[in-house]
């Protein structure tokens, strides 16, 4: 076992170690980390704004080509801070924000529909499943799970018809269960991600830190 | 006028996005190309508002002394001088600070270990809540609880040494059954966006401009 002499290594694990504290209760180390977090996080998302977006921008497009409309975006985006600014003045960031919600709504109108009708239009599957002139048994079972769930699914939120209705009631009853299943599945994978990572922290602090060789 | 004008600036923005979006001759995909790159520099001119509404809000815990006022002082100066060194490391111009040994250093050592250990404490809250769900012992809850449990031993080498079968069976139950659900529940939510679209194009939701 040999400790790492190596202060960013002690800095790393100081900071793994403020952070796993709030397991115990909410005090000073976790929250220290947590503010500095949440600072530096701000803080990068600003640098990096500026170095690969602002500045490259100003000096390729605004500076070399003379490209003015870059120029009325700029002053668009900083119409932004009126909001801070003054209430007043804050009306003004109604523009930027108008053009870029605009701009969100057109693209999702256009783009968002066809992943959907592709996926709508895989659901329509064949239910008795035959290759090459062979009926195929776990194809055709696999099949009819995929489209029991899917329907179950969608009736549970299908209120067109009233939930009275024997028929929807009981689908609704089943899509229930399928939604379970569905969540089960979905909460087990998140679990999973992030006990990998808890190991990913484990062994940086037992192996890079305490130097421990497993 | 302050709320009429960006309504129309973004219904017209809507139908610009649009009718380019969907007609695929070259001018028109090259002025897509090039609005998109000027609202992108537009949003990026406004990206010190998430810093100084950040500073404005740890400024008014130091004022107002509300509990742990202490921690907004020290995320203040944190986030004002690793902003202000990362954009002037090697002068305001020259567009590398955010390669610097000594920014880089901090990055690598206080914020990349702190995201990720984050999120593997949620790890302990999910199981936490697992648990509670168990306790309700509904049938619901066990089906949840049972699907969880034939994915994590799918995914780890325990599963496999319990049965052998457990990675072949947990990868039937995402491919199908999961599968099957999830996208009942996403077509569901493709409808609610984009009938939540469809009522900003309209002009009947106009939330986005705030209030008065």
């Amino acid at each position: 076992m040999a400790v790492s002499t190596n202060p960013q290594v002690w800095v790393i694990a100081l900071t793994t170690l403020a952070v796993y504290s709030y397991l115990w209760k909410d005090n000073w180390a976790y929250r220290v980390v947590e503010h500095v977090f949440l600072a530096m996080s701000v803080a990068h998302a600003v640098v990096l704004t500026w170095d690969t977006g602002i500045l490259p921008r100003v000096r390729t497009d605004i500076i070399g080509r003379g490209a003015w409309p870059f120029v009325v975006a700029g002053v668009l985006g900083l119409l932004m801070y009126t909001r801070l600014a003054s209430p007043k003045w804050s009306w003004l960031s109604r523009y930027p924000v108008g053009l870029a919600v605009g701009y969100g709504v057109g693209f999702t109108m256009a783009m968002s529909p066809r992943p959907w009708m592709i996926q709508l239009r895989d659901s329509f599957r064949s239910l008795w499943v035959v290759r090459g002139g062979v009926f195929q048994a776990q194809a055709t079972f696999n099949q009819w799970v995929f489209v029991i769930f899917l329907m179950t699914t969608l009736s549970y939120f299908f209120f067109t018809v009233s939930h009275q209705n024997k028929l929807v009631k009981g689908s609704a009853y089943l899509g229930r269960y399928a939604i379970m299943v569905g969540l089960g599945a979905a909460f087990g994978n998140a679990v999973i991600g992030r006990i990998s990572l808890f190991l990913g922290r484990l062994q940086f602090l037992l192996m890079d830190w305490l130097g421990f060789v497993i | 006028m302050r709320r009429e004008i960006p309504m129309v600036l973004a219904t017209v923005a809507a139908i610009y996005t649009f009718v380019w979006q969907v007609s695929h001759h070259a001018w028109e995909t090259r002025w897509l190309t090039h609005t998109d790159l000027w609202r992108t520099f537009m949003m990026q001119v406004a990206v010190l508002l998430g810093a100084l509404n950040l500073s404005r809000l740890q400024i008014s815990n130091i004022r107002r002394r509300r509990e742990h006022w202490p921690y907004s002082v020290l995320c203040l100066v944190v986030l004002w001088s690793y902003m202000i060194f990362g954009m002037t490391a090697y002068g305001l111009f020259a567009g590398r600070g955010n390669r610097h040994p000594i920014y880089l250093w901090f990055h690598d050592g206080v914020m990349v270990p702190a995201e990720s250990t984050m999120f593997s404490l949620l790890a302990f809250f999910i199981a936490s809540a697992a648990f509670r769900a168990f306790k309700i012992r509904s049938r619901e809850a066990t089906v949840l609880m049972v699907f969880a449990f034939i994915v994590m031993l799918a995914r780890v080498p325990v599963g496999q040494a319990m049965w052998a079968r457990m990675p072949a069976l947990g990868t039937w139950v995402m491919a199908w059954p999961t599968a099957a659900a999830m996208r009942g529940m996403a077509i569901g939510i493709f409808l609610g966006v984009f009938a939540a679209t469809l009522r900003v194009f309209l002009g009947l939701e106009r939330r986005y401009l705030g209030t008065s």
